[in-house]
C-alpha cells in the first residue's frame, strides 16, 4: 500500500533527510489523519497525534526506519492514537464518572436526504463509532486504507486470520446498524 | 446457504479471498453480496473529504526546530556542572532513590514458563523466559545480582526485537538470584557494568527510569 518515498541526494550526494521527510508528510499526512481520526473520533486530537507521529518519525528517520514507511508510520500512529483514547477514557472515568460518549453526527439536512450514498456514508460513520476500537481499527485499515490483512497483522501483532474474522463479523453488524438508522432508530 | 448464512460464512470466505461456490447459484446470496459491497464502499467514503489544518506541516517543522534548539541547561558548562552535582548526590543517596515499581511497569513485563508458553506473574524460576516491552524511545536494562546481563534498544538484535514502535527484550533466566529490570526513558544512554553505575548515569543525564526487582528461585 502506498508508494515508497525515495530520498533525493542532497548537495553532498548523501540522501537528503529533510526532502525524504517532506515526501513522507505529503504521501502519508492525509491518510494518517483519516486513520487516526477513525480511532480517536476527534479531529483536534487526530491533528495532535499526527504532529506527534511525524515528530517521532523525524527523530527515527536517521535510523533507516523508512524502509517500510507504511508499517512504520501507521505503527507509530496506532500507538499514539490508542494512548489518546486510553487517556481520554481514564479522564472520563476519573472526573465524569460516566462512560465516554462519542460525538454523534446530527441527522442529515433535508437537502441531503435524496442522496443515498451520502446518507449511508454519514450513517456508516456513526455505526463505525459504535464498534469496539479494535474492530473499528481493523475495518478501517482493511476497507478504508486498503491494507492487506498480513500488513495489518504485522502492524498490530495479531494473527491475520483473527483480523479477517473480526472484519467479517463487523460487516453484518454495520449492516444492521445502518438499517436501523434508515428506519429512524438508534 | 441462505442469505443469513452468507452474512455468517460467505462474508468470511470473501474476506479470505476464497471462492464462494454457493453464491454463484444463490440469488439471495448474490443480493446480500451486492449489499455488502455497497457497505464497503460506504466505509471507504467515510471522512474521504476530511480536511485537516492546512498549516500542519509547518507546525511539524516548527516542533522539529524547537526540538533541535539547545536549551540553556544543555550547554556544556551547565550540563557538566549539573551532571557532576547529580552524580555526587546520587552516589550518596542511591539506596533511598530506587523507585517503587509502578502498576504500568508491571504490565510491561511477563515471565514465560520454559517450554509451555504459560505466563505466570511474579514467581519466576530458573529456565523461565523474561519478556519486557518498551517503546522505541526507551531502552531496557536487565541486571542479575547487580551485574548487567541484557541491554535492549532500537538497533540491538541479540535478545531484542523491535516492531511498529515497540521493543521487546527477551532473556532466559539461567541462574537463581536477584534481578532488576530497568526501563529507561531514552535510548541514548550507555549503561554501566553494574546496576548502581547504570542508574547513576541515567540520573546524571536527567533521564527518568523505572525499576522492577525480581527474585528468581
Amino acid at each position: 500500500m502506498g508508494k515508497k518515498p525515495v530520498a533525493r541526494p542532497g548537495p553532498d550526494g548523501a540522501p537528503d533527510r529533510d526532502a525524504l521527510f517532506r515526501e513522507l508528510m505529503d504521501a502519508y499526512g492525509d491518510k494518517l489523519l483519516r486513520y487516526i481520526k477513525s480511532v480517536t473520533r476527534d479531529l483536534d486530537e487526530a491533528e495532535d497525534v499526527r504532529q506527534q507521529v511525524f515528530l517521532e518519525a523525524y527523530r527515527d528517520l536517521g535510523n533507516g526506519l523508512a524502509n517500510d514507511p507504511t508499517n512504520w508510520l501507521f505503527g507509530i500512529a496506532r500507538h499514539r492514537a490508542l494512548d489518546k483514547v486510553k487517556a481520554r477514557n481514564r479522564w472520563s472515568w476519573r472526573f465524569k464518572n460516566d462512560p465516554t460518549d462519542e460525538p454523534v453526527d446530527p441527522e442529515p439536512p433535508a437537502a441531503e436526504r435524496g442522496h443515498d450514498r451520502k446518507i449511508i456514508s454519514r450513517f456508516m460513520k456513526h455505526c463505525l463509532g459504535k464498534l469496539a476500537v479494535s474492530t473499528r481499527e481493523a475495518v478501517v485499515l482493511r476497507h478504508q486504507q486498503g491494507m492487506r490483512f498480513e500488513e495489518i497483522a504485522a502492524m498490530t501483532g495479531e494473527q491475520a486470520g483473527t483480523l479477517q474474522r473480526r472484519v467479517a463479523r463487523a460487516i453484518p453488524v454495520l449492516q444492521k446498524c445502518i438499517a436501523l438508522k434508515m428506519k429512524g432508530g438508534l | 446457504m441462505s442469505c443469513e448464512l452468507y452474512w455468517e460464512h460467505g462474508v468470511l470466505l470473501d474476506e479470505q479471498g476464497a471462492r464462494d461456490e454457493h453464491r454463484a447459484t444463490c440469488l439471495d446470496c448474490q443480493r446480500a453480496h451486492t449489499e455488502r459491497n455497497a457497505l464497503i464502499a460506504a466505509i471507504a467514503e467515510v471522512d474521504a473529504e476530511l480536511v485537516g489544518d492546512p498549516q500542519w506541516q509547518d507546525r511539524v517543522w516548527a516542533a522539529i526546530a524547537r526540538d533541535a534548539t539547545p536549551r540553556w541547561w544543555t550547554r556544556p558548562y551547565v550540563s557538566g556542572l549539573s551532571a557532576a552535582a547529580a552524580a555526587a548526590a546520587i552516589w550518596l543517596a542511591l539506596p533511598l532513590l530506587r523507585p517503587e515499581p509502578s502498576t504500568a511497569f508491571a504490565e510491561r513485563l511477563d515471565v514465560e514458563r520454559a517450554g509451555s508458553g504459560a505466563r505466570r506473574g511474579d514467581t519466576p524460576t530458573t529456565g523461565d523466559i523474561l519478556h519486557v516491552r518498551a517503546s522505541w524511545a526507551e531502552q531496557v536494562w536487565i541486571f542479575a545480582d547487580d551485574q548487567l546481563v541484557a541491554h535492549c534498544r532500537v538497533g540491538d538484535t541479540e535478545g531484542c526485537a523491535h516492531r511498529a514502535g515497540e521493543l521487546r527484550a527477551d532473556l532466559q533466566l539461567r541462574a537463581a538470584g536477584r534481578y532488576q529490570v530497568v526501563i529507561v526513558a531514552s535510548p541514548a544512554i550507555e549503561p554501566g557494568p553494574t546496576y548502581d553505575k547504570s542508574l547513576a548515569a541515567a540520573v546524571a543525564r536527567g533521564v527518568s527510569y523505572e525499576v522492577k526487582p525480581l527474585v528468581v528461585r
